[in-house]
Parts: C-alpha cells; sequence; structure tokens
C-alpha cells in the first residue's frame, strides 16, 4: 500500500483524496442540518470558511512549537527549506484550538449569531475528521503500535511507517470512533431543549477522551513531542477536559434554551 | 467582495494545478475567495460575478488540497530525516 494512486496519468494522495471527501461529506451534512434548524447555509460556509482558515493556522503553529528542536535556524533564509517547513506537517489539536478561535472571529466581523451554527454543525467536524483519519490509515503515517491480532494492518510500501511487520489499525479505530461521535453529536443536536446547546463541549469532552485513550496504542512517539509519560496531544486532551468540564459549571446555563436567536 | 472573489479563485486555481508543492498557500486563498464569494452573493447586483468568483474558489481549494497534501506528508518526513 503506498501514499497515492494514480487516475488519468494523475497522481493523486490518497491523504488529499480523503480529505477531499471528508470536507464534501461534512458540507453536505452542513446543507441537511441547515435546512432542518432553518439556518442560512451561506453563513454557515462562511463560518466553516473562518473555522477551516484558523484550523491550518493553528495546526501549522503546533507543529512548529512541538517540532522546535528540529528546525534548523541557519537554513531560514532558504525559500526550499521554508517551502519544506510551512508546507509540511500539521497538528490536528492546533487545529481544533485555532479553528473555535477563528470561529468566534468570523461570527464577529460579519455579525453572524454563532451559537446555533455551532449547534448544527458541529456533527460535520468528527464526520470530516474520520474520512482525514482514513487517510492516515491508507497513507501509513500515524500508524499504531506493533500488533499481530486480529485486524492488524502490515504496511509494505508507506514511507512513514514501519514496514513488513504487523501493526494496530490505530488510525482506522479513531476513525470508527468519529464516526460514532457523529451520530451522538447529531442525535443531539436535532434533540429539542437545552441538550442542543452542549453539542460543542460534548464534543470536545468524546474526542478528548477518545483520542487520550488511542494515543497509548500510537507508535510514531519519535516524530511528534512526549513529555514526561504522556504525548503532546494527551496532554492537550487532559487540558482541553479539565476546560470543558470547567466552562459547563460555569457558563453553560448563560446559552439560551431557545438557540435560533430569538430569546 | 465578488472581483476579489473571483480574483482569489483563479489564483488558487493556477497554483493547484501548476505551483502544486505551494498548495498550502493556495488552500488558503481558496477559503478567503469562498467566504468572499459567500458574501458577495448577498449583492443582488454583483451576484453573477460572486457565484463565478465561488465556484472557482471552490475548485482551486479542491485541487491545492488534492494535489498538495501528498506532498505535505512526504516534506514533514523529509523535514524531520
Amino acid at each position: 500500500m503506498g501514499i497515492d494512486f494514480n487516475v488519468l496519468g494523475r497522481t493523486i494522495p490518497y491523504y488529499g483524496f480523503f480529505i477531499v471527501l471528508g470536507v464534501g461529506t461534512g458540507a453536505a451534512l452542513g446543507l441537511l442540518q441547515c435546512k432542518k434548524h432553518e439556518l442560512s447555509y451561506g453563513d454557515f460556509i462562511t463560518l466553516a470558511c473562518f473555522g477551516a482558515l484558523g484550523g491550518i493556522l493553528g495546526s501549522k503553529l503546533l507543529y512548529l512549537i512541538v517540532s522546535f528542536k528540529d528546525i534548523e535556524p541557519e537554513r531560514l533564509s532558504d525559500p526550499a527549506y521554508l517551502q519544506m517547513l510551512f508546507g509540511g506537517g500539521f497538528v490536528f489539536y492546533g487545529g481544533l484550538i485555532g479553528g473555535i478561535a477563528a470561529l468566534f472571529a468570523g461570527a464577529h466581523i460579519f455579525k453572524i449569531e454563532l451559537w446555533p451554527y455551532v449547534t448544527a454543525g458541529i456533527p460535520c467536524l468528527p464526520l470530516a475528521h474520520a474520512f482525514g483519519r482514513m487517510g492516515c490509515f491508507m497513507a501509513g503515517c500515524c500508524y499504531g503500535a506493533p500488533y499481530s491480532g486480529p485486524l492488524c494492518v502490515t504496511y509494505t510500501a508507506s514511507p512513514f511507517a514501519p514496514r513488513n511487520i504487523g501493526l494496530f489499525p490505530v488510525q482506522a479505530a479513531e476513525a470508527l470512533c468519529d464516526l460514532v461521535i457523529t451520530a451522538v453529536l447529531l442525535y443531539c443536536s436535532n434533540r429539542p431543549g437545552r441538550l442542543r446547546a452542549h453539542c460543542l463541549w460534548l464534543y470536545v469532552l468524546l474526542y478528548a477522551s477518545v483520542r487520550f485513550i488511542l494515543e497509548f496504542f500510537r507508535y510514531d512517539d519519535n516524530e511528534r513531542g512526549v513529555w514526561l509519560m504522556f504525548s503532546t496531544s494527551q496532554w492537550i486532551s487532559l487540558a482541553m477536559l479539565l476546560f470543558s468540564v470547567i466552562y459547563y459549571i460555569l457558563k453553560i446555563h448563560k446559552i439560551p434554551k431557545d438557540l435560533t436567536g430569538n430569546s | 467582495m465578488a472581483v476579489a472573489s473571483l480574483v482569489l479563485g483563479i489564483i488558487s486555481i493556477v497554483i493547484g494545478l501548476f505551483v502544486s508543492a505551494w498548495g498550502w498557500a493556495g488552500a488558503i486563498i481558496g477559503i478567503i475567495g469562498i467566504i468572499l464569494g459567500v458574501q458577495g452573493r448577498k449583492d443582488p447586483e454583483k451576484k453573477g460575478l460572486a457565484t463565478a468568483g465561488l465556484v472557482c474558489s471552490i475548485i482551486g481549494t479542491v485541487l491545492c488540497v488534492l494535489f498538495f497534501l501528498a506532498c505535505a506528508a512526504c516534506l514533514g518526513t523529509l523535514a524531520m530525516a
């Protein structure tokens, strides 16, 4: 299994293909959710684009922070090295934090009521992420620990994963968990009452828990930051769990029960 | 907004097709083009132009993401090597 495939003589990378597929599926789900919640799809796309912009910048920034020790300052004036540095490597958690911050900025700039769109659109995020993880699975990056049980995966041509040994399919496991989180969030966001208001914090809670556990099954620690006994993503998971619980206790009762913004 | 969206959309298509290694920049330009296109469509007089900008920006963003991300993964590995 390599990292790309050919269509009409053009090389298509699995990761890019699955990301496009995920964003397309997420946008389609967003359209359905907007119709169900009677929201403007244009404003939904605007907020989603702000989230994507913040996501790209945030994930790049966290990648640079995590891999700070590998950066060679003397080569920063070399355009090829700069392109390599800024073109490669993204960390999902940086994207999540940057995306949420950009959502607030976008809503402020275009004067859009944020909460109804967050409630309707939050199931789209784990759905798109599930496709992204399948891209990782196909390309062999973000690989799991050596494992020889049922459903183990063996890469023979991946430039990222160890070749010709059985590995735990941690990327596929995370994709499956993301699909379950999507289903839970869809159920919650389409129920009347206060449960809808909890969707964002429910997502943070569920994803941080899943990610914290699945990090123990990953085997690419050398390519990512590890501090004390946990990886960078596990520390961020713990911080986000703590943040979501504190936010829930302090702020959640202030969110209007009527999320259409008419209250 | 409509004209800016169209310009950004065309730039992102060119980057996506011919300069895939700079796809990360093309994706950012395309996404900004989508935002401007969506907002531009709210002006009835420039709805057609804004729609063209929106379509070009979406196509450009898809091309940049589709062809670039393998480069991202490969370059990330090379950078660590």
